[in-house]
């Protein structure tokens, strides 16, 4: 092997395996893992209905009637519940998450009948979670290890940080470049669209004939954000403010849309390109921030 | 760097090039047709299609651009049955009621499985349609697709959604408004789809017209024919 040839490889094993604080993993086992939660808070009152044995999906699709979930239903998303929730306090992290995935998994492949794109893209996320050194803080595995005179390291090489950032700048990529030669973005027409579309707004009965300018604007930036990300993600100047705006822009779609739970999950794994310390500062305070009676007497 | 990454052990550049590898395919799944050759985009389609089977998907386009669809506003449906004894009675309402609230704090699933039961693509179309010709001709498709008959006949074989009411016929009908988008007005319409007949086992076209309409603000309600 030639001697740059050695050096490229050098250098991807540290961008995969430079050691890293695992506190945004933390932040996304924890979100990703509540998100799971409320999403079957939220169908609880629906299962029988619609994918129970005696339900909609069973007597009006062809393909769900030969679904395992079928008669198992009530089952599957206990199982979802009970797991999600153990992967968000960090309780059996690595099983826990991986049973979850497994169970959101199953219920997508039911047919994206209930829900949006978030259903299926988020299983992924919370295996590579899963796997990671995610439990390493803020769980109660590695509360359970510190008891035992064995605490889990709190900085690991990073490999899980950047198959996830992979992760999402490819959902901006497959987002933004597949609009470029669509003529409702290019004339700035979409944000109007889907505000007066019942089907996802919020505010259905808002009229959105004097606000078209505003929406105009709006649908531009998107698109240019969007569009932008997957590059300005991976320099270091810009990394912070491109977050910044990302986050702004999903928190004004889910104030204005109703897309199922994407918003929040792309919240969450946004947190993955902040630095390490902001998460840190939440979920593991230093000694030296945290008040000591020497501290307080001056 | 640390020196010792110019020499790795075999683990680390075993992992690392599985890291790589995949890393790859993540991205290649993800581009978009504009930015992919015709025959590549083809295969990674068919996988990511495989994968949306088995529930996994990470390169799912969010909000595609809904090519030429300027004017969208309100949807509804409404299935209503007639008992044996000639009761009616609603046994489904998507939305609720057939309106939203002023602010929607919650999706409603029952809501959401009903509209992509509907399909979004042709549900937008017969939204945007402001031609009367056109409106019926989408309509007529709706009444010939084959998922629609057995959306409307479930509630014939389903104890659960029938309420356990014994039920002779099941009419699903449908209210729709667009929106202009040069002038802003609003035009509605609503119309009988599909009928199933219950004991005997079929769903025919249903021409009748509803009873009541969605009172959404603003919007001028046209005759259907």
């Amino acid at each position: 092997m030639t001697h740059a040839l050695r050096r490229a490889e050098a250098a991807l094993l540290h961008w995969f395996f430079a050691p890293a604080s695992v506190a945004p993993l933390a932040a996304i086992r924890i979100a990703l893992g509540a998100i799971l939660v409320l999403s079957v808070v939220q169908a609880v009152p629906h299962i029988e209905w619609v994918w129970g044995g005696d339900g909609l999906l069973r007597h009006a699709t062809q393909s769900y009637p030969s679904h395992p979930m079928v008669g198992h239903a009530p089952l599957v998303f206990g199982t979802l519940a009970l797991s999600a929730a153990c992967f968000s306090v960090g309780l059996a992290t690595r099983v826990s998450g991986l049973v979850a995935a497994g169970a959101q998994a199953t219920i997508a492949s039911a047919g994206l009948w209930h829900s949006w794109g978030w259903t299926n893209a988020i299983p992924v996320f919370v295996a590579i979670v899963a796997v990671s050194s995610a439990r390493n803080m803020a769980s109660v595995d590695a509360w359970w290890a510190r008891r035992r005179g064995r605490p889990l390291p709190t900085v690991t090489p990073r490999w899980a940080v950047r198959v996830l950032q992979v992760h999402v700048a490819v959902v901006y990529i497959a987002a933004g470049w597949h609009r470029i030669d669509d003529r409702g973005w290019i004339a700035g027409e979409m944000v109007y669209a889907a505000v007066a579309n019942s089907m996802y707004t919020r505010l259905p009965y808002i009229d959105p004939q004097p606000l078209k300018p505003l929406f105009s604007l709006l649908t531009w930036a998107t698109e240019a954000l969007e569009l932008a990300a997957p590059i300005l993600l991976w320099v270091r100047r810009t990394r912070v403010p491109t977050v910044l705006a990302l986050m702004a822009l999903h928190l004004g779609l889910e104030l204005s849309a109703i897309i199922g739970w994407w918003q929040y999950m792309m919240l969450a794994m946004l947190v993955v390109f902040l630095p390490s310390a902001w998460p840190e500062r939440v979920l593991a305070p230093r000694p030296s921030q945290t008040l000591t009676p020497r501290a307080v007497a001056g | 760097m640390p020196p010792g990454l110019l020499q790795p052990k075999s683990h680390l550049r075993f992992a690392g090039a599985v890291l790589t590898l995949y890393c790859l395919v993540v991205v290649v799944l993800g581009l978009p047709a504009e930015m992919t050759p015709n025959t590549l985009f083809a295969a990674t389609s068919s996988v990511v299609g495989v994968l949306d089977d088995h529930g996994l998907n990470a390169w799912h386009r969010v909000f595609p651009g809904q090519r030429n669809h300027e004017k969208r506003r309100h949807i509804a449906i409404r299935f209503v049955g007639t008992t044996v004894d000639g009761q009616s009675v609603v046994l489904h309402e998507a939305p609720e009621g057939l309106v939203h609230p002023e602010v929607r704090v919650f999706d409603n699933l029952r809501t959401t499985v009903s509209y992509k039961m509907l399909r979004l693509a042709p549900l937008s179309r017969i939204m945007r349609t402001e031609d009367d010709a056109q409106w019926r001709t989408q309509l007529d498709q709706l009444r010939r697709q084959g998922h629609m008959a057995r959306y409307v006949y479930a509630f014939c074989s389903s104890d659960h959604l029938a309420g356990e009411h014994d039920l002779l016929t099941v009419d699903m009908e449908l209210f729709t408004a667009g929106i202009d988008y040069h002038t802003g007005a609003q035009y509605g319409r609503a119309a009988g789809v599909l009928r199933a007949l219950c004991y005997a086992e079929q769903v025919v076209p249903h021409y009748g017209i509803p009873q009541t309409r969605p009172g959404w603000p603003g919007v001028e309600w046209r005759e259907v024919s």
